[in-house]
Parts: structure tokens; C-alpha cells; sequence
């Protein structure tokens, strides 16, 4: 095959297109098929040989594909890439004219993936050459493919059988990584409701589907929709043939950092099979509650992170850490109302500069709104005031992910049992619910900071003295 | 798009000849323009088919940049009337500026020394924008339209954030000579969800090191994870132009920090929570816009007056307030008076 001659190439490529046989001449058509490495195909004069021995309408692709292949030999890529798009567009013209037929898709396949390619080698020599603006071949050779795409979603009279509507989804997945490459993430918006609308959804191919997914799971990231997020990247993950170990490390780039912060953090073992450490001390400091060693983990690996664009999920694991780490000062203080100094301490003692009293009831008043802690802040007192019943939930459980909005049933439920706006203390006490204490104590003022005084300095002893010791273990 | 399309504008006058006539005739002088000599272009939809003379009605680029001077220092500084009616009379006025720029195709391609000329006037006109958003924010929708004055800010630093794209790739060393640094960071505390953040964050490290654009995102992450009281801290130590503008977009943030504040406080009792403190949470420049805010979004207040009642059970409903968009501060109003306006549009009050 590598050192085909012309008349051969030409004589097969002709006969396999006399016999309709789509894998053969998409085979003829690639610059991934081994008859790319004979210099005898781009011999002069080809031009003239192929006129001879091809008929139309194969013989303009083949000539648009032999020049291009001359132009690759010499490196030349943006002009491989101007023949590639021609011969794309032609493509496209004879395809349409094929009525009820599909066997071409096999050739449609592997000239998109091949423009795509030249189109990305032909914008690097751009770049050298101080180019206006990067991209912009990636850019046409989207709009060539989006033609392409009009073609197979504009078959619907043919049968299920011979219809070009199979097509449609390996050619979003080319735009898709073109429109992620060139940054233009909402241009996908289309593709995907095109998708979502065809009858064959669930029946392309099993690796179309994966990357499919893997993509519209990013671009739900993006979007901080992290719940649609995880149910398209772990059906990448999951489905993902077990042999193609790249492509899962890929989508796991972007599914761990999601699940984390859905309150599943990925076990030591993925992450050593799939070569991501990186994550490995982000996934120790949130398990701890330990600020210090995620803001180390973060600015360690924060290059990778960037160009990953998961770097921004990771930070917004700061809130879960804020949680572990406030659950475990609350055990050690033992008791349902926690002076906000203790947290305040916890937080300084973590590394954290410059942080006074008022942040810390803004961490805090956050994490009560996204109902990762029960209970409130008294302001007069400077307590957290937690529920006896589960006060730090298990962070899966917790349904409503942070998308603005959240009711928090759960929380409502708490409060009403028993604990109603005219507190009644011997009711609550008996429910057990958390407001017991403190509303038996409804007809003076709610915790009586004068009698407390003496306990308040007593909890910030605790605090510097057993507590801080305790945490200088982790 | 082809050059050729593009207009070489040949007017040396701050206001074409032919339109001064038609609107002295018509009488549709400003009470501004009292002469030829100080009359400015207004804007106009572009009318189509006049090609033939129409160079001589588009000023070219020194003329702009003269236009734009004289509408800072001889209007906007003079003060001669109300600033809302400066505001009007400039915003059509740099509105033409900007027209003027487009039909010669400045905005799209690079040209030269050129470019940084207009991406200078682009940058006076984003922080016209901004200055204007600040002070006016608190009329009646009547009299300044917060909403119109927002898109014509984001038109203009979309157009800037391209300009910079082409001088960076063309010559990099010209990049110095514009604000970039102070826009980049501009449209970051801008941003409305967190594009701006991944793009901030792929910024060349020299950018993202300088400590404006630095404390930007230190800023726009605080937000993004909740962290107001840090956000607000840090942007205490911005720049004036950025300060208004994170002012502006903080906002919009209110409903949201209202909502925290009141889940993590309410109890079933009810929590009286100053109205002092929450004033500073929201950034309002009294209690009584705090007390005002609080009770259009449903709250009560006790009986003094001086707090408000987080309590369980009580469903806060959101809408365009009065204060929402308020940005009024006596502490900024005192300094704004006492800045030259054209000082700080040329970026002088860094």
C-alpha cells in the first residue's frame, strides 16, 4: 500500500465506487490509510491519469485529494487545508444528489475528521506567521461541516435504513470539538437540541454517544449545571470501552471534580489507575477539612487545572471543606451552640489571613443556605445554633444542588415539628428537636449572655487549648 | 470585511457643516452648542445612500479624539447645568464619536499607532459609562435609563477586549501604551456569570500577576463562592474607576445576599438583625434604603425600626425595588465631587 502506484490506487478506488462500497473508497480518501505514503500518487501529472481512468463524480474528489496530499508532502497545510475544504464541498454537492442512498457516510466520516485536522495544522502555521485572529480556519471548517450536517438532517423522507440522518451525530462531535477548541461553547446549543430531537438518539453508535456525552457534560460545567453534568459524564465514563484508556482519563478530568462536589469523593486507587494525582492532595484536604492543604493542592497543579477548566470547580470545593472542617469543630465542642469565635480560630489556624468575625458568618450563613448545615446564627449572641438531629447532612443526600433557588424542605420539616412561631417549650422539648433548649428559655432573652459570660471564655479556652491541638494532628 | 467598504472621514469639525445648517434651520440646536464652533455631531441612524460626500460628514480620528476632549474638559468639567442633562447631551454626542469610529473601520482591524488612539477614546467611554451609572443610578427610570446606559458600557468593552486582541498579536509592545490591565479587570467585575472568571484565568500569567487584575479574580471567586464580606473587603482597595464598577454589579447581588443572610439567621422565634449591620453587608448607603429594601422583599421590621425580623416561615419575593439598583454613597459621592470628571474619564485617578 505504501508504495501504491497511481494507476493501481486509481483503478481500485474506481471499482469500489462502481460497487457502492463506502469503506473501500473512504479508505482511498484518508490521510489514515497507509496509501497516504507513496510518492508515486503525486508523480506528475496525476491530474491527467485520473481524468483517464476515474469517471465523474469521483474523479474531482480524487484530484482535490491528490493535491492535497502534494501539499501535505510538503508541509504546506493551509493550502492542504483550502483543497480539503473544496473537496468537502464538493462532497457535499454529490451527496445531496444522492437520493435515498447513504453508503457514502463512510467517506463523509473521514474527509470531516481529516478537515478538521488540516484545519488545525493550518492555523498553527497562521500563529507563526502572526496571524489576525486564531481560529479562524477552525472556524470555516465548521461552517463546511455545518453544511454537511444540513444535508443528513434535511433527510427525512428516506427510510430508516437509508437515510443520512446517521450521520448527523458524528458530525455534531466534530463541531463540538471545534466549537470547544475555538472557545464558541454556544454554538453547541443548536447541535444539541437537534440531537435531542431525532428519532435515532439512543441507537448511533456506542462511541459516538460516549463523546457526545462527554462533551455536552462539560459544556454543562460550564454552565455550573453540575447535576446534568454528572449524568452525562458517568454514562461517558461507564460506557467508554475499557481499552481506551485516554478517553476515559479525559472524562474523568472532568467527572471527579463534579462528584466532589456532590459529596463523592474518587477513591486513591481510580485515581492512580487513571494517572490524575493531581487530584489526589485536593481529594485529602476536602476529606480533612484542611484549607491550608487545598489552596497548596490548588496553586500546585494550577496550570493543568486552568487549561482543564476545571480549576473553578475545584475552588467552589472550598465551600465542602469549609463544611468538613466546621463539622469537626462542632464535635469537638460538644454542645449545640458554638460560639462563632471557635469556628473564627479554626479558620485562622487553617491559614487563613485577614478573616475576622463578619466572614465568618457570611461562610457560615452560606452553608446553612445550602442547607449543608441545620440550624442558624443567633446574632446577639454570636452563636451557630445547630439541630440535634443530623445539624452537618451527609453532602449526597443533600438533592438541591446550589442553582440560586433551593426551598429547604428539610429544613421546614424540622422546625415545624413541634417548634412552631409561638414556641411552646414543653412541646418541643418532648419532640427533641434542637429549639428545645434553647426555647425553654423563650420568656427571657434566648441565651442569657450574662449568665453565659463566664462559659463563653471558658468554649475559647477549649477552643485554643484541646481543639487546636487536636486539628494540629490532621 | 472589505476595506473597501470602510469610509476615509475628511470632516476637520467637531460638527459637519451641512448638519449644523439643517439643525439650526430645523432648531434642533442644544442649548450647549451655542456657536459653529461648539457644535458636536449628534447621533443619527446611518442613512444609507449618501455615499458620494459622505466623508465629508465623518470626522477623522484626530478630530474624534479632539471631539471627546472638548466634551469632557468644556462640557462635563464646566458643569453648567444638572448632570443628568450633561449626561444626555454627551452620551448621544460620544454615541456619533463611536459611529464615526465603526463606518472607518477602526473597530475591526489593526492600524497602527492608530489603534491605541482609539482604544484610548473606547477606554474614556467605558469609564464614562461607569461614572455616570454610579451617579445617576438612584433617578426615576425617567430621567437616566440604567438599562440603556448597561448595553452601550458592554457594547463598548467587547469592542475594546477585540482591539486588544489585534494590537496583542500585531505588536505586543503597544499593548502598554493603552489601560488594558484596568479593563481586563473591569470586565471581569463586570461578568455576569463565570465566563469572565475562565477567561480571567486564562490570561497570560504577566496580566493575572499584576495585582489589580490579581485581586479581580481574588474578588469575582469570593463572590462566586458566597464570600460578600471578602469581596467587599478586597474591592475597598481598588482602583476608583473599579470600585464603581464592582459597586454596579455587587448590585444585582442584593436579593442574593439578603436570601443568605436571612436563611442563616432566621429562627423559628424570629432574629432582630441590625439594619446597621446589614446595610454594610448590601452596600447601601443608609439604614433607611436597607429598612426600605428589606420590606419591599416582604420582610418586617421590629418596632424600633432598627433591625429586621429573620424569621422561619416568611417567603421573600424579588423584584426591581426602588433601592435594588441603587448605588448612591454619600462617601463616594463627596469624593466624586471633589475629582475633575475629565480626570477621572481619562483614567488620570488611578
Amino acid at each position: 500500500m505504501a508504495t501504491m502506484n497511481l494507476n493501481q490506487y486509481l483503478r481500485e478506488i474506481q471499482s469500489s465506487w462502481e460497487s457502492r462500497s463506502g469503506t473501500e473508497v473512504s479508505e482511498f480518501l484518508s490521510f489514515n490509510h497507509p496509501h497516504v505514503m507513496s510518492a508515486k500518487l503525486t508523480a506528475e501529472g496525476f491530474e491527467k491519469s485520473v481524468e483517464r481512468l476515474v469517471e465523474s463524480p469521483l474523479d474531482e474528489l480524487v484530484i482535490l485529494h491528490l493535491r492535497c496530499l502534494n501539499c501535505v508532502n510538503q508541509q504546506k497545510y493551509l493550502e492542504a487545508y483550502s483543497e480539503q475544504s473544496a473537496l468537502v464541498q464538493a462532497f457535499t454537492k454529490l451527496f445531496q444528489t444522492q437520493k435515498e442512498d447513504n453508503w457514502a457516510l463512510f467517506i463523509m466520516y473521514v474527509i470531516s475528521l481529516d478537515l478538521r485536522m488540516f484545519a488545525i495544522k493550518a492555523d498553527k502555521e497562521l500563529a507563526k506567521k502572526g496571524a489576525d485572529k486564531p481560529g479562524q480556519t477552525l472556524e470555516k471548517a465548521a461552517e463546511c461541516l455545518m453544511g454537511l450536517f444540513r444535508v443528513c438532517a434535511a433527510d427525512n423522507r428516506s427510510s430508516d435504513e437509508d437515510t443520512k440522518r446517521w450521520g448527523m451525530l458524528y458530525l455534531v462531535n466534530q463541531l463540538f470539538k471545534i466549537y470547544f477548541r475555538i472557545n464558541k461553547l454556544h454554538l453547541c446549543k443548536a447541535l444539541i437540541r437537534a440531537i435531542d430531537a431525532s428519532q435515532f438518539k439512543d441507537h448511533f453508535s456506542l462511541s459516538q454517544q460516549v463523546t457526545y456525552r462527554y462533551y455536552v457534560g462539560r459544556k454543562a460545567i460550564f454552565e455550573s449545571d453540575f447535576k446534568s453534568a454528572e449524568k452525562f459524564l458517568t454514562y461517558a465514563f461507564e460506557r467508554c470501552h475499557r481499552e481506551c484508556r485516554n478517553n476515559k482519563r479525559l472524562i474523568l478530568i472532568y467527572l471527579i471534580p463534579v462528584k466532589m462536589l456532590l459529596g463523592h469523593l474518587p477513591t486513591p486507587h481510580l485515581l492512580r489507575k487513571y494517572d490524575l494525582l493531581q487530584f489526589s492532595e485536593v481529594v485529602q484536604a476536602v476529606r480533612e477539612g484542611n484549607l491550608r492543604r487545598l489552596n497548596n493542592a490548588l496553586l500546585q497543579h494550577d496550570a493543568f487545572f486552568i487549561r482543564c477548566g476545571v480549576y473553578l470547580i475545584l475552588e467552589k470545593l472550598k465551600v465542602t471543606t469549609y463544611r468538613n472542617l466546621f463539622k469537626k469543630v462542632t464535635l469537638l465542642m460538644k454542645t449545640h451552640q458554638i460560639p462563632i469565635e471557635a469556628y473564627l480560630e479554626a479558620l485562622k489556624f487553617m491559614g487563613v489571613e485577614d478573616i475576622d468575625l463578619d466572614e465568618t458568618q457570611c461562610i457560615i450563613a452560606n452553608l446553612i443556605f445550602e442547607n449543608k448545615i441545620k440550624g442558624y446564627i443567633s446574632n446577639s449572641h454570636n452563636k451557630l445554633v445547630i439541630s440535634k438531629q443530623n445539624p452537618f447532612p451527609p453532602l449526597a443526600a443533600i438533592m438541591k444542588v446550589c442553582r440560586g433557588k433551593e426551598i429547604s424542605v428539610s429544613s421546614f420539616n424540622l422546625f415545624t415539628l413541634g417548634c412552631v412561631d409561638r414556641p411552646n417549650p414543653a412541646a418541643s422539648q418532648a419532640s427533641g428537636n434542637f429549639a428545645g433548649e434553647a426555647v425553654a428559655r423563650q420568656t427571657s432573652t434566648c441565651f442569657s449572655l450574662k449568665n453565659n459570660e463566664i462559659d463563653r471564655k471558658e468554649f475559647i479556652n477549649r477552643i485554643k487549648n484541646e481543639f487546636l491541638t487536636k486539628l494540629a494532628t490532621i | 470585511m472589505a476595506a473597501a467598504t470602510f469610509v476615509q472621514g475628511s470632516c476637520k469639525t467637531m460638527c459637519p457643516p451641512d448638519e449644523y445648517e439643517i439643525r439650526k434651520e430645523h432648531n434642533l440646536v442644544r442649548p450647549f452648542e451655542t456657536s459653529f464652533l461648539s457644535a458636536v455631531k449628534c447621533y443619527s441612524r446611518s442613512a444609507a445612500g449618501q455615499s458620494a460626500a459622505r466623508h465629508k460628514n465623518i470626522r477623522d480620528l484626530t478630530t474624534l479624539e479632539n471631539t471627546v476632549k472638548y466634551l469632557f474638559e468644556q462640557v462635563l468639567d464646566r458643569r453648567k447645568t444638572s448632570l443628568a442633562q450633561l449626561y444626555d447631551f454627551v452620551f448621544d454626542r460620544l454615541r456619533a464619536v463611536r459611529q464615526d469610529l465603526v463606518v472607518q473601520g477602526y473597530l475591526e482591524g489593526f492600524s497602527g499607532l492608530r489603534t491605541v488612539t482609539v482604544a484610548k477614546i473606547l477606554e474614556y467611554c467605558v469609564r464614562f459609562y461607569i461614572y455616570f451609572q454610579f451617579r445617576l443610578s438612584h433617578l426615576p427610570a425617567s430621567a437616566f435609563s440604567s438599562h440603556l446606559n448597561q448595553n452601550h458600557l458592554d457594547e463598548c468593552l467587547s469592542q475594546l477586549l477585540h482591539l486588544y486582541s489585534k494590537i496583542e498579536v500585531k505588536n505586543h509592545d503597544l499593548l502598554h501604551q493603552t489601560s488594558h490591565i484596568e479593563i481586563e479587570a473591569l470586565d471581569l467585575l463586570l461578568s455576569k456569570n463565570s465566563a469572565g472568571l475562565h477567561r480571567a484565568l486564562q490570561l497570560p500569567s504577566k496580566t493575572k500577576s499584576n495585582t489589580i487584575v490579581r485581586n479581580s479574580i481574588e474578588i469575582s471567586i469570593s463572590l462566586w463562592l458566597g464570600n460578600f464580606v471578602r469581596a467587599n473587603h478586597i474591592a475597598r482597595g481598588l482602583p476608583l474607576s473599579l470600585q464603581l464598577a464592582y459597586r454596579a454589579h455587587f448590585s444585582l447581588l442584593r436579593p442574593r445576599v439578603l436570601e443568605v443572610y436571612e436563611r442563616g439567621y432566621r429562627s423559628p422565634q424570629g432574629t432582630k438583625f441590625p439594619l446597621e449591620k446589614l446595610r454594610r453587608y448590601l452596600l447601601f448607603d443608609t439604614a433607611r434604603q436597607t429598612a426600605e429594601f428589606c420590606v419591599d422583599c416582604g420582610l418586617s421590621l421590629d418596632d424600633t425600626g432598627s433591625s429586621v425580623i429573620f424569621k422561619t416561615g416568611t417567603a421573600l419575593k424579588f423584584s426591581t425595588t426602588s433601592q435594588s439598583n441603587n448605588l448612591y454613597d454619600q462617601d463616594f459621592e463627596e469624593t466624586l465631587e471633589n475629582v475633575r470628571v475629565s480626570h477621572f474619564l481619562y483614567g488620570q485617578s488611578i
